[in-house]
């Protein structure tokens, strides 16, 4: 089975399968956005993946 | 008549009290908060065991291995132990004209002062025992930072978080690693994917920044998220291992004024050296972890360790060859190692 990488909650997807549909007018938000998340998992997503692109860049 | 008098003054007492520096208690060995395990030279062997059981329909045949599904399961790892030294040479030769020099015997060659050791050197061992006690709760070493970098970060199970990345590249490197560290990075056959790699705890997800304002909610999640079994398994309770300044946001959460304050999520009973704090119904042990918070069965927690008193042994004794130093020596052997590993909740991994 595929995985639904516009999902980083599911399991196996990592943020860096997620972030590749950033593109186009997609941003991290919008697509987060599209997930209809509780508000501690909008900010936890949101800092991690913040976390990860500092990192990434190091 | 006038007194005449040169040569500056001087003050003629002084406070008898020499002020020491206040040391962290070393709680995890002293009150054996984990499982503390020693006689180990260079490494030891661990060995874990499941079995698993499926019902059949009743016959009566005789028992077929072919049909029977009883599953007995053992394996080991191999836990290498690492050893490491706090050393230097004393040289008190400085101390001459101070009041340390009062306790000098008499004679060139005798430049030690027993004051000296009664009030500074006596702080080694609990500065020793800090250090230690740091270890155990937040610190990697390099090789191990650098795995746990290269791991692929990602939101769900089975996944390090971002989060936990940062705190690990943060930790102090250390000559052995932390249990946060050997729970997010180990070697263990046990583990549904056996061998070198991501360990098996459960993370939390949605994790804030943990306030007085979030501390019963942030809780509430590692609680939530923990197995049944765990919480459950009531001939070894599982018990909270926090970060000590959890102490303090815990106290101010509950003891909050305001209007919608009236929520007391912790329970704190007694005061003092015998205060213990739970969370509906856990207890919660303070230890030097940054960032990371282990909701789990203390015994699958482990210190590994040749003799654990090592921590507080000092070989003293004069230098060779007529030096009039001293040397002053601390060696030890230790390891951190985790146990059923499905079990064991990490906030912040």
């Amino acid at each position: 089975m595929s995985k639904n990488t516009k999902n980083p909650l599911e399991k196996g997807v990592s943020y860096e399968d997620f972030l590749s549909n950033v593109k186009g007018k997609e941003t991290v938000e919008s697509l987060l956005k599209k997930l209809k998340l509780d508000k501690d998992t909008f900010e936890w997503l949101t800092t991690e993946l913040n976390n990860y692109k500092q990192t990434k860049t190091k | 008549m006038a007194v005449n008098y040169s040569g500056g003054t001087q003050n003629q007492q002084e406070l008898a009290e020499i002020q020491k520096e206040l040391y962290a208690e070393s709680f995890t060995i002293r009150e054996g908060l984990i499982d503390i395990n020693q006689g180990f030279k260079s490494g030891v062997d661990v060995y874990e065991s499941s079995a698993t059981v499926t019902a059949s329909a009743f016959s009566t045949a005789g028992v077929d291995s072919a049909t029977g599904d009883i599953n007995l399961n053992a394996n080991k790892t191999g836990v290498p132990l690492v050893s490491y030294q706090f050393e230097d040479q004393l040289d008190e030769n400085s101390l001459k004209g101070t009041r340390f020099e009062r306790s000098m015997a008499r004679g060139a060659f005798n430049i030690n002062s027993g004051e000296f050791d009664r009030e500074v050197l006596i702080q080694v061992a609990p500065a020793i025992g800090e250090t230690i006690e740091n270890w155990i709760w937040n610190g990697a070493n390099t090789a191990t930072k650098a795995l746990i970098a290269g791991l692929t970060p990602g939101a769900g199970q089975g996944s390090i978080s971002a989060g936990a990345q940062t705190l690990v590249a943060a930790m102090p490197s250390t000559y052995f690693n932390s249990l946060p560290t050997t729970i997010l990075y180990n070697n263990s056959n046990a583990k549904a994917t056996p061998g070198a790699g991501l360990g098996d705890y459960i993370k939390v997800p949605s994790i804030a920044t943990v306030t007085a304002d979030t501390i019963g909610a942030e809780y509430a999640k590692m609680y939530a998220i923990t197995p049944s079994k765990t919480i459950n398994h009531m001939s070894e309770p599982s018990e909270i291992f926090a970060p000590l300044g959890d102490r303090q946001l815990i106290k101010l959460a509950n003891n909050k004024v305001s209007a919608t304050a009236d929520n007391k999520n912790f329970l704190i009973e007694g005061s003092g050296t015998s205060e213990v704090i739970s969370y509906n119904g856990h207890k919660i042990n303070f230890v030097p972890l940054v960032g990371f918070r282990i909701f789990a069965i203390p015994s699958y927690l482990k210190l590994l360790a040749d003799l654990v008193s090592d921590v507080s042994t000092l070989k003293i004794g004069e230098v060779a060859n007529g030096a009039m130093r001293r040397y002053i020596k601390n060696v030890q052997t230790m390891a951190t190692w985790v146990v059923g590993q499905k079990y064991i909740t990490l906030y912040g991994g």
